[in-house]
């Protein structure tokens, strides 16, 4: 990879269907920022995962599919792979859908600095422990 | 600098440049403030994240990797033209218009007369070439406990801006200790930029859009395409872009100069009276080794350098304002002895417009639980980014091998490697910073070494020493054992400060071009 000019991997190949990174898109996005996400951000990420293409292993294959499933476990397993496997490419594509959110007029504001609560920072944080604990055994059984 | 003052001095100059530039992304910037763009335009993902979505980081980091989309041409074609090979040093290279500067940090320290007479540097002439580059350049700064190590006696300095209410706040917690944290030898005060605050020849102040990672419109940054540009208006200089120099010869009445045309890959040869090398130290390390054609190894000198964010509690969920800048909000200063020869430098940076995506995956937790604690965290952030000097050692060298892949059929090779008691000694100080961070209510989160070669500040592989001998530079800058060839960049530098090193690269090569005019 060569990061700087953001080529693709050499010889990364995806085994997605384009309407599965559709649905990617929209279950993604909508846990990231906790809403449905516009079609604008979901063309975005269709068009990202054909230039940026993320090599997925079998077990990444098997958790996205799972996630796709099971909506409300798509924390729990994103937190527990932020602990054990960061790099995975199931988290490279849910950075991939949180840039792309980012740069959304729609959703900017639930990523410009400052705003929130510090009660709401600590639920954020509670929350995310409570998520790796629920989703290591998942990731270790998927 | 050294094109202009040869062209100011009435040479007709004829200047080689890799010359990448943008032409893509910078028109797609628009003319408002970052806050307005990101909640308004529907477009922004293309000089955010970049066409090709290059900015978001999916794999390894490598130096160079916070460059924003609109910033990517200062590597452009690097992999292939300045092929390097190291496991120990991780430099940025640059093919640029103008080079490294095209993303240059502004920072202008200008060394101190002990500094400058352990690089090798003329005091009186070096102190004369300053005050020229600064007239040019335009620099703003404030009258602080920082001045005496960045802009010292300088004249003509401009107004500093209003720094963000983070930093804000640790210069007000600062002016309640300095009494002790200067006796610890720490100084904080306000950068000396090459941002202009008030209007200079044709170019604008900054207006706080805060959008400087992405675009030079206001031209309130100086960048050395500015002044490419102004050349270029003038009859006698010419300005050849888009070529590799490989390898100069000196013949009986000239200098000999071959080189790459970068787009068509074909040889070409230009002939002057005179030659004038600065495409920075390692290209000069290449372009020398070449044309020398022998296999020896040059001396290498580097900044040490880490970063370390540090959160500001009574700062947490803050407000931001609207209008701001990227660069950097105040310099720190560790100077244990007193007498400005031994200083290490912090440059302490916000967090905004470099986008929260860059930090959500440092975080071990969730990325919508990392969301919402970097809003929060966010406004209480300071970067702080040391340089620690860096003087003559064994361990750090360079020299080029064969490599029938690369046009140039070479590659520079690289080993750098610290000794133990400079290690010890940069980690020392570097705790010295976290304490008096932590003493001003900042508190280090987390240290970050991003390799050696990260500071990207480079010198001495042809050091000065008037001795003639191959691989050295004479007083003046002509490259022994040369008779019209000079070196312009920091290649000749015997100790590299650890201040912001580009206002003193600039005065050496203003000072060089003058001092080959009267050879």
């Amino acid at each position: 990879m060569n990061l700087l000019r953001g080529q693709p991997d050499a010889g990364s190949k995806s085994p997605d269907e384009p309407a599965d990174v559709r649905r990617e898109a929209e279950v993604f996005g909508c846990y990231l920022v906790g809403s449905p996400i516009s079609p604008a951000a979901v063309d975005l990420y269709d068009r990202a995962s054909r230039v940026r293409t993320i090599p997925v292993p079998p077990s990444d294959a098997r958790l996205i599919a799972f996630m796709l499933r099971n909506r409300r476990l798509v924390g729990p397993i994103d937190g527990a792979l932020a602990l054990v496997r960061p790099q995975s490419a199931v988290r490279k594509k849910l950075l991939l859908m949180a840039a792309i959110l980012e740069t959304r007029p729609e959703h900017a504001h639930l990523f410009l600095p400052g705003g929130g609560s510090a009660i709401g920072a600590v639920f954020a944080g509670v929350r995310g422990v409570l998520r790796a604990l629920v989703g290591l055994p998942l990731v270790r059984l998927i | 600098m050294a094109a202009q003052t040869l062209v100011e001095s009435g040479r007709t100059v004829l200047m080689l440049d890799g010359g990448q530039r943008d032409d893509h992304y910078g028109p797609l910037v628009p003319a408002t403030d970052f806050v307005t763009a990101r909640t308004t335009d529907p477009d922004q993902h293309r000089y955010l994240l970049g066409d090709r979505f290059e900015a978001v980081p999916l794999g390894e980091v490598r130096t160079g990797a916070q460059l924003t989309p609109p910033r990517q041409f200062i590597t452009e074609q690097v992999a292939k033209y300045l092929p390097l090979r190291s496991t120990s040093f991780f430099p940025l290279e640059s093919l640029a218009l103008g080079g490294l500067g095209s993303g240059w940090g502004l920072g202008c320290c200008r060394f101190s007369d002990q500094e400058l007479a352990q690089a090798g540097l003329p005091l009186p002439a070096m102190k004369a070439a300053y005050a020229v580059v600064a007239n040019r350049i335009g620099i703003s700064g404030a009258d602080d406990d920082a001045r005496p190590y960045t802009t010292a006696d300088l004249e003509g300095i401009q107004p500093t801006f209003t720094p963000d209410p983070t930093t804000a706040l640790l210069l007000r917690r600062y002016q309640r200790r300095r009494g002790q944290l200067r006796q610890q030898g720490f100084h904080l005060g306000r950068p000396a930029l090459a941002l202009l605050t008030e209007p200079k020849n044709g170019r604008q102040p900054t207006s706080g859009r805060d959008l400087d990672f992405y675009s030079d419109t206001e031209q309130a940054a100086y960048r050395p395409w500015i002044t490419i540009e102004a050349l270029r208006r003038q009859a006698n200089f010419r300005y050849h872009g888009g070529v590799l120099v490989v390898r100069f010869r000196e013949v009986e009445d000239g200098v000999e100069v071959d080189a790459i045309d970068i787009d068509r890959g074909e040889s070409l040869t230009f002939r002057a009276g005179r030659l004038l090398l600065a495409p920075g130290v390692l290209g000069t390390a290449r372009i020398v080794l070449r044309s020398f054609g022998c296999g020896d190894t040059l001396p290498l000198l580097c900044n040490p350098y880490c970063y370390v964010p540090c959160a500001v509690p009574s700062r947490l969920g803050g407000e931001v304002p609207r209008s701001g800048t990227g660069f950097a909000q105040a310099a720190m200063f560790h100077d244990p002895g007193g007498r400005n020869e031994d200083v290490a430098m912090a440059s302490i940076y916000g967090y905004r417009q470099l986008m929260m995506f860059r930090l959500l995956r440092e975080a071990p937790l969730a990325f919508q639980d990392a969301r919402i604690l970097f809003r929060y965290l966010l406004p209480a952030l300071l970067i702080m980014g040391i340089h620690h000097p860096d003087a003559t050692a064994a361990g750090k060298s360079l020299a080029l091998e064969p490599d029938p892949s690369s046009p140039t059929g070479d590659r520079l090779t690289a080993d750098c490697r610290l000794d133990d008691q400079t290690v010890r000694r940069n980690t020392e100080r570097e705790r010295g910073f976290f304490r008096a961070m932590r003493s001003l209510g900042a508190w280090p989160i987390k240290r970050v070494d991003p390799g050696y070669g990260a500071s990207i500040h480079f010198a001495g592989s042809l050091p000065f020493d008037g001795s003639g001998l191959p691989f050295s530079l004479h007083a003046n800058g002509r490259l022994a054992p040369t008779t019209r060839t000079f070196i312009a960049d920091g290649s000749g530098f015997r100790f590299l400060p650890a201040k912001s090193l580009t206002l003193s690269l600039m005065a050496n090569a203003h000072l060089v071009a003058t001092q080959a005019l009267h050879e």
